[in-house]
């Protein structure tokens, strides 16, 4: 994706849609859909996404992919992705570092496995199995996680380092999920940013968690906190013009509130392109 | 601990989302001063809601006569007895319309697991293709009086032995406004998607019957027959008049 300006754009959610339909006016430069939303309807989603796909750019951005999965990816679900794919034209096809179903069962959420070198092993050979199948690069995107594995072999950052040289996959950075999982876990989020490769990053994610009791949890239901925002200038100031895509999914404001942070992150990166 | 392999974690890991067995705790390592069994029900809780909120969206009518209290209970003892089998969220579910027959719910609310079957089938025909309409499909087959007819797949015949559509049509007022049907009035609805939309109309006995012949392709001498065989003898009359009455349903094609 070469753009002249840094894309910043918003999740696409139902509740979004009736504004959407009667305004294409929109101070969002794209968009990213649930790939699962629209993966098995033939319904009003699919329409409004279609709908939306001819006047922004779309990211397809998947939750049950389960690349992670020792089962494997299912090709069921390849083929349905790439069918989407072939309607949407979509500028971007991601989903996440993580499993979520086994023995034919799903957990419908993004679920942590160790990182070990048997993980990598498996996970690159997924990844690969699905580029070659859509016949182009998938993003993967950190996760925020609330437990670990006893039987980790290497860091986070080292993990996703490999996997993204080992099958040139790219990294969708989540820094909302750097965050939780810095305060969470305890350690630093910058230096662990700092330990990835930025070549690889492809795509940001922006988002805000609640604060539960003894833990901060990833629910993408309040406005970017100003730790993710600061997290952005930084990492922004090393490298520019990485698009951004602002989530929001629980307790959806009026798309307006959704505008109002896509405003904020581009004051950021227009002070960063005018005092460099 | 070190070589535990990814699908012992996985397997493990698994097993305690869904309350199966703990050994996963062993295999973890907790986050901040909480104990590794409150992180791990982190997921256990997430995957148990999820479901529930599926549930939830499919079966809105359903929870709206059952009520806050019953339908969660019901929810919460069906997602800990059937797990998701289908990426897509939205396919979770088939199976609670039978699940509330052998519920003592039925006893109170015998109408409840027919709702949920119309609620299930709203949401397929929802998310189905739409096709349109075919006019005047007699006349079109009219040289050629064999070839196969069947129901549109953009279709659902639906029956119950109770006001489920008239039932389901309230569901966004109090649930007081059920003592104004007849719940237990017999009703024939052709569902079908078009033009994006889900649409209804009640049918005779007899129109659904005959539409009902079509759910496998046939000639119309086959469904004729077929239906004669079960449910008795038609004039030509008769036939004729149902045809053309059917025929302008636009919902047979070949």
């Amino acid at each position: 994706m070469n753009q002249k300006s840094t894309m910043i754009g918003v999740g696409l959610r139902p509740s979004h849609y009736p504004e959407l339909e009667v305004n294409s006016e929109t101070k969002v430069d794209w968009f990213e859909a649930i790939s699962e939303n629209y993966m098995n309807t033939e319904g009003r989603p699919l329409k409004m996404l279609l709908h939306v796909r001819k006047t922004y750019p779309v990211a397809l951005h998947g939750v049950g992919l389960s690349i992670g999965s020792h089962d494997g990816v299912s090709e069921v679900y390849l083929k349905k992705l790439k069918t989407l794919a072939d309607r949407v034209d979509p500028v971007i096809v991601s989903d996440h570092f993580c499993w979520s179903s086994i023995g034919g069962h799903y957990s419908h959420d993004l679920l942590p496995f160790p990182f070990q070198s048997e993980a990598l092993e498996n996970i690159c050979k997924n990844v690969e199995k699905v580029q070659d199948f859509l016949g182009r690069q998938i993003c993967l995107e950190n996760i925020s996680y609330y437990i670990k594995s006893k039987s980790d072999e290497m860091s986070e950052s080292h993990f996703i380092n490999e996997v993204c040289r080992r099958t040139g996959c790219g990294l969708l950075l989540d820094l909302n999920n750097v965050d939780v999982n810095a305060k969470n876990h305890g350690f630093h989020a910058f230096e662990f940013i700092k330990e990835l490769d930025f070549n690889n990053v492809k795509q940001i994610h922006l988002a805000g968690p609640s604060q539960e009791e003894g833990f901060v949890f990833d629910t993408h239901s309040t406005p970017v906190p100003e730790s993710v925002w600061t997290l952005y200038r930084q990492f922004t100031d090393i490298k520019k013009k990485v698009p951004v895509i602002i989530e929001w999914d629980e307790n959806i404001p009026s798309f307006d509130v959704l505008e109002g942070e896509v405003l904020k992150a581009r004051h950021i990166v227009t002070n960063l392109e005018a005092h460099p | 601990m070190r070589n535990e392999s990814l699908k012992n974690w996985q397997v493990h890991f698994f097993s305690y989302i869904m309350n199966i067995e703990q050994s996963f705790l062993s295999k973890a390592i907790s986050m901040n001063e909480l104990s590794v069994r409150s992180c791990a029900d982190i997921y256990r809780r997430g995957y148990s809601a999820r479901l529930i909120e599926s549930l939830g969206d499919t079966y809105s009518a359903t929870w709206w006569v059952l009520g806050d209290d019953d339908f969660l209970k019901l929810a919460n003892e069906f997602v800990g007895n059937i797990p998701s089998r289908s990426f897509d969220l939205s396919d979770y579910g088939e199976e609670f319309s039978n699940f509330l027959k052998s519920s003592p719910v039925i006893a109170e609310i015998p109408f409840v697991s027919d709702l949920a079957s119309f609620e299930w089938n709203f949401k397929m025909l929802f998310h189905s293709k739409d096709v349109p309409a075919v006019e005047n499909i007699f006349n079109l087959i009219g040289s050629n009086p064999d070839v196969k007819i069947r129901l549109l797949p953009s279709t659902v015949l639906w029956q119950s032995g109770f006001a489920i559509y008239e039932i389901w049509k309230r569901r966004e007022s109090n649930v007081a406004s059920l003592n104004e049907i007849d719940l237990d009035m017999r009703e024939s609805i052709l569902c079908r998607k078009l033009d994006g939309k889900v649409h209804m109309s009640y049918l005779e006995e007899s129109e659904f019957r005959m539409l009902k012949q079509f759910e496998t392709p046939r000639s119309i001498e086959e469904a004729v027959v077929n239906y004669q065989n079960l449910f008795g003898e038609l004039t030509p009359e008769s036939i004729q008049s149902l045809f053309s009455r059917i025929g302008i349903l636009g919902v047979l094609g070949t």
